[in-house]
């Protein structure tokens, strides 16, 4: 009994990933509401939301093959397994993890992205082939800026695994790092691109001259559109629990202490969405290049002063 | 070893048999077919032999003509590249058999001349005989320069088929020099009795890296590729990019196995080549309308990843690093595996397509999935796998190159972590542009709504072609699950050139351990992603049985007429990563003006040229074109008195020489 | 503490410089140097508090956080030029020169052996960097008053070059560094003013060829 208790606990993370995750955009409209002066949407809107949809019928495209039909199903199965590799609290170690196991978790992202690409581009309409090819062309620094985060970090904690580099970053090694500021910084922005969010894309506006992803799942609906929905949720969930740890690097172990301070750091990530989304338009598209590099730039000086400077 | 030989023999048989049989096509597509397969079953006898058993192979016959004789040394590394070139020789000749089925007459000396590319390979690969290997890699040239001129009626094949015979020719004259350095320092002839030191350790690198390089594709002496492949009959493009290319990194892993040490700055110089080549290479593959000429510069790229895998673990070996150098080469071996399966497969599922549809432009293609499933299930698995996506085989390759460089992250040379940074930034560049190619590609061709009426009517592809997509497919993705199982199968094919250093070797039983670990956890959690993938698609399925499923046209924002030709094409596609790299890209845009109120036609156009062709190549030929006309020129009158002028100074110039060092 | 707060400042020195590089508004510039004077007046007080420290700090904090740029400020809307950069390298191109110079100087500053006590190893790759920033903007960019934000960068970065160092006493030299400073800034002003009113623009590389224009009218 007492090994079931502890193998539920171990479990705690992806549990809370998969019950939580769409809470966030609740929180994030609430933000930009009360930024706003309106009182929003509910805070459980989203699960509404993919309730509905889920009780609805498909309507495909005679244009679309098996493809657009697959791509969902696999988006949600990568966020699925990612969140496997990155157990967020202190002392408990993912299911899954080995040396080099978030390139793979990068590489799996870009599985998704491949397939919503290819989706998008089998419907035959010229909208969501622009999509696709701003995210395409956006990946490009993206994904410079994750992996030189990801390197950052794995520099700072001379381990190579996802898990566990996270999780070498706590309060009695240090104090507060600067450079670990930096790389959250950077993967906040990477953030912003990857799940939509102002000033890269903005998840409200449907008009073809503003969309990257958005324009990307236009044809879908129903059920596919309510894991799409939930897919992007987790995905969201997953970098703001990157960033939670890199900030509130307090891992004491016992998950009574671990799970609030967690939920909390992750409900201000999306208060800080929220704010910037409220606060900031979106980008022109040399612009969110310009970003993008920025923050490549950001998690380069970060991994040039821990290595040249002394990584305090 | 006998096997070996008679496999050689059948083959060549079979080749005669072809010719022979003449006009009857499917005869000789038949001879064809069965001389690969026994050629196949006789030679991997002694192949799995060697890697299993670790037994060396070796057969010695002398001619009597000094310096030559028919030796041959099966060890490792060979038996690792002859099992690459039987069996994708053999699923060419598969392949053929319905390809070339509608080609013109000719058919016979065509699979002669395949057989002969076949077996000049294979001798390549093992033999120990300095000439044997130079004598066998001409017959490569050779074969292959006839099997690209193939269908030599178009102009642009004859013109691309000379390209590549100078090219291969250019390459050829640095093995030559390089080959005879070899005899002169150690005054043998065989291999495996070659040593060279530390002094001309630099000049043996360079000369091998110029000559194997230019067979393999490094940046800059690729300008052949990109103009061989589109010639070629899309079967032999897949032998060649898959298997052919190799061998000229098989002769850089081979001259280096007979180096003492290389020295740190040359293995330096193989990653910056690498990496050039992978950046070029996927760059210029992004804005090309032709299938075959993306595909060539993707092999391009390829090549540049197993080059930054060898020069990044050669620079680890000479550190002293030898676990990364394991892993470094591990993943450059596997790549080697990965791309050449991937690449076969993308170029006959081209092949396949370009048949049905009868142009190689994909901007006219679209929707073809429909018409065409089975090619697009296996172009999509070649595209996944080249892109080095996880669950496909193209990823395990560059994971341990990366992970070669994580570890070098840690080490304490700073030349070691600024070289791993380095390849960890432009491997992950790299991908995300492989990305947006074959996203574009695929979704050009295969899907959407077809562009032009012959794509309205392609058919599915005649049966053998299928069964060989079909079946490199199910190895591709198989690849992925078992790799972590044979892993232990690439140990020998390391020692045999990894010898600098007793270190590695002692380290190699541990590295090699701790790979297969490593790889049985990917293999765990891509085998997690397949299963949470089926749990979700059996809870749609059952969830919706009852609802409702209904088919529409794709919203279309309210416009009335949508065509087809308003949909994205593939240089739409990446126009705004082509702009970004418009200093190397270089399109040449010719936008005349429309004026008035009803203009006349005009047309737009615009083209890319090759960067190192344009500015480097272009110059150079054409100068020295103007040249020897000028000198041709200079003659005047009659034909002789210039040459006569000639042997006369050079006489006069040998006598002196001969009498002031004689 | 010190050493943490001085790694702290360093930072906000490299975000402000590659900023710098990177904007494409002059407004948004004069913002990164205002910016750049505060964080660089608050460094000497990381390793020794004291009166005079003090006071010094609160008067550069003045000189370069409001009074440059406001006078650059009143400089660039009695011009009413345009309100764009106009680089002659790329805003993409010159965030990564940026990139590949940090790392060059992070290379050789290892390297280096100071024989003195330094509070951090990246306080004088800083100060470097931002000694090239500095010149970088004067060079590759195309308006006169970015050539002024470029000197009073390139100052900053010579300044933090001794306070990284921990040069004590070198108060004077500031000073009079400063009022050197303060005198090209205004001269500055006023020619960039005299400029705009002759030529109606104050594009350098152009003048050259208004010159000439206005020689032959004048002939």
């Amino acid at each position: 009994m007492d090994k079931k208790i502890d193998f539920i606990f171990d479990q705690l993370p992806f549990l809370t990933a998969i019950a939580l995750a769409p809470l966030l955009s609740g929180l994030i409209n609430r933000t930009k509401a009360f930024y706003a002066g309106r009182k929003g949407q509910p805070l459980f809107q989203q699960y509404y939301d993919i309730s509905k949809l889920l009780k609805k019928g498909t309507l495909y495209s005679r244009t679309t093959s098996w493809v657009f039909r697959v791509s969902p199903l696999l988006s949600l199965s990568v966020c699925l397994t990612a969140i496997m590799f990155f157990y967020p609290f202190g002392g408990v170690s993912s299911p899954v993890s080995f040396a080099g196991d978030f390139i793979f978790v990068a590489y799996l992202f870009a599985l998704s992205r491949f397939f919503v690409i290819i989706a998008a581009m089998d419907t035959g309409s010229s909208f969501e082939g622009m999509g696709a090819s701003r995210e395409a062309f956006f990946a490009f620094f993206a994904e410079a800026a994750l992996f030189l985060s990801f390197i950052a970090i794995s520099c700072f904690s001379r381990v190579p695994s996802l898990n566990t580099m996270f999780s070498a970053i706590h309060l009695s090694v240090q104090f507060f790092s600067p450079y670990m500021l930096l790389v959250a910084v950077a993967l906040f922005i990477v953030m912003l691109a990857e799940n939509c969010r102002v000033p890269v894309d903005d998840p409200n506006t449907h008009l073809e001259l503003t969309m990257i992803h958005e324009v990307m799942v236009l044809d879908y609906g129903g059920p596919d559109f309510a894991f799409i929905l939930y897919a992007s949720a987790l995905k969201l969930w997953f970098f703001a629990s990157m960033i939670v740890t890199l900030l509130f690097p307090v891992k004491t172990g016992n998950l009574l202490i671990d799970l609030p301070l967690f939920l909390s750091g992750i409900f201000l990530v999306a208060f800080a969405i929220g704010t910037v989304e409220s606060i900031m338009a979106r980008f022109r598209f040399e612009k969110v290049q310009r970003l993008l590099i920025f923050a490549a730039v950001l998690s380069a000086m970060s991994l040039l002063m821990i290595s040249f400077g002394g990584g305090r | 070893m006998n096997f070996f030989l008679i496999g050689i023999s059948i083959l060549f048989a079979a080749g005669g048999f072809c010719v022979l049989a003449g006009k009857n096509k499917k005869l000789v597509l038949l001879f064809h077919v069965l001389g690969n397969l026994w050629a196949l079953i006789f030679t991997s006898f002694p192949v799995f032999d060697t890697i299993i058993n670790e037994r060396l192979h070796t057969f010695r016959f002398s001619l009597g003509i000094p310096f030559f004789s028919f030796s041959i040394l099966i060890d490792p590394l060979a038996a690792f590249f002859l099992i690459l070139i039987f069996f994708i020789s053999f699923l060419c000749s598969l392949y053929a058999m319905s390809y070339m089925r509608s080609a013109h007459s000719d058919i016979g000396w065509f699979c002669f001349f395949s057989g002969l590319l076949t077996i000049s390979m294979a001798l390549v690969v093992a033999s120990s005989n300095l000439v044997l290997f130079l004598f066998s890699w001409e017959l490569m040239s050779l074969s292959s320069f006839i099997l690209v001129n193939f269908e030599n009626g178009e102009k642009a094949v004859r013109d691309a088929s000379w390209v590549y015979i100078a090219a291969s020719h250019f390459g050829y004259v640095f093995i030559i020099i390089l080959f005879f350095l070899m005899m002169k320092i150690s005054g043998s002839v065989e291999f495996s009795d070659i040593l060279i030191g530390k002094d001309f350790a630099g000049v043996v690198v360079i000369f091998s890296l110029i000559g194997f390089g230019a067979k393999a594709g490094f940046v800059p002496l690729h300008v052949w590729l990109p103009r061989a492949h589109p010639a070629a009959p899309s079967h032999i493009s897949a032998l060649m990019s898959g298997v052919m290319i190799k061998l000229g990194i098989y002769g850089i892993l081979r001259t280096f196995s007979l180096l003492e040490n290389i020295p740190v700055w040359f293995a330096v110089a193989i990653l910056a080549i690498g990496i050039i080549s992978a950046m070029a290479g996927i760059i210029n593959s992004l804005a090309r309308q032709d299938i075959k000429k993306l595909l060539a510069y993707c092999s391009v790229e390829n090549l540049g990843i197993i080059a930054i895998g060898v020069g990044l673990g050669f620079t680890a070996l000479s550190l002293g690093e030898g676990r990364i150098a394991i892993f470094a080469f591990a993943g450059a071996v596997l790549h080697i595996l990965n791309h050449c399966l991937s690449k076969s497969l993308l170029f006959f599922s081209a092949g396949a397509f370009i048949k049905s549809v009868g142009s190689r432009d994909i901007d006219k293609m679209g929707g073809i999935i429909k018409r065409m499933p089975l090619s697009g299930l296996s172009f999509l698995v070649g595209s996944a796998s080249i892109s080095s996506l996880p669950f496909f085989n193209g990823f395990i390759g560059e994971f341990l190159i990366y992970l070669a460089a994580v570890f070098g992250l840690y080490s304490s040379s700073m030349l070691l972590f600024i070289i791993s940074v380095l390849v960890i930034v432009s491997l992950s560049l790299v991908g995300a542009l492989a990305l947006m190619c074959f996203t574009s590609v695929f979704g050009v061709v295969f899907l959407g709504e077809p562009r032009s009426e012959s794509c309205r009517t392609a058919l599915e592809a005649p049966g053998s072609m299928c069964f060989v997509q079909a079946l490199l497919a199910i190895i591709c993705v198989s690849i992925s699950f078992s790799a972590f199982l044979f892993v232990d199968l690439l140990m020998p094919i390391l020692s045999t050139f990894c010898r600098s250093s007793s270190s590695a070797m002692y380290n190699m039983k541990n590295s090699f351990n701790e790979i297969r670990v490593i790889l049985s956890i990917l293999s765990l959690s891509s085998l997690i992603l397949f299963v949470f993938f089926m749990l979700i698609l059996f809870l749609r399925r059952f969830g919706s049985r009852k609802m409702k499923e209904e088919s529409v046209c794709t919203w279309d924002c309210g416009y009335a007429k949508p065509t087809a030709r308003m949909q994205y094409t593939a240089s739409s596609f990446v126009n705004p990563m082509a702009r970004f790299f418009d200093a190397v890209l270089r399109p040449e845009v010719s936008r005349p003006e429309t004026r008035g109120i009803f203009p006349n036609k005009t047309i737009f156009s615009f083209e890319i040229k090759d960067f190192f062709e344009r500015y480097i190549y272009m110059p150079v030929i054409s100068r020295m074109l103007r040249f020897s006309t000028a000198l041709i020129r200079l003659d005047g009158a009659g034909g002789i008195h210039l040459y006569i002028f000639l042997m006369i100074i050079a006489l006069v110039a040998l006598l002196s020489w001969t009498f002031t060092y004689g | 503490m010190n050493a943490e707060l001085f790694d702290a400042l360093m930072i906000m020195m490299f975000i402000s410089n590659f900023g710098l590089l990177s904007s494409s508004r002059i407004l948004a510039c004069v913002s990164f140097l205002a910016f750049q004077g505060i964080i660089s007046s608050i460094v000497p007080l990381t390793h020794s508090m004291g009166l005079a420290p003090l006071l010094f700090c609160v008067v550069i904090m003045l000189l370069k956080g409001f009074i440059f740029p406001w006078l650059i400020r009143r400089a660039l809307s009695a011009v009413s030029a345009k309100r764009e950069v106009e680089p002659i390298v790329g805003y993409t191109a010159s965030i990564l020169t940026g990139l590949l110079a940090l790392i060059i100087i992070f290379i050789c500053c290892r390297g280096i052996n100071f024989n003195r006590e330094i509070l951090s190893p990246i306080g004088v790759p800083a100060a470097i960097f931002t000694i090239f920033t500095g010149l970088f903007l004067i060079v590759a960019r195309v308006k006169a008053l970015t050539q002024v934000i470029g000197y009073v960068v390139f100052e900053n970065g010579i300044y933090l070059l001794g306070a990284s160092l921990m040069i004590e006493q070198g108060f004077l030299v500031e000073l009079g560094i400063i009022l050197d400073l303060l005198g090209f800034v205004l001269i500055a002003g006023i020619v960039t003013f005299h400029i705009n009113r002759a030529f109606d623009h104050i594009d350098t590389d152009n003048l050259l060829a208004s010159e000439a224009e206005t020689v032959k009218t004048k002939t």
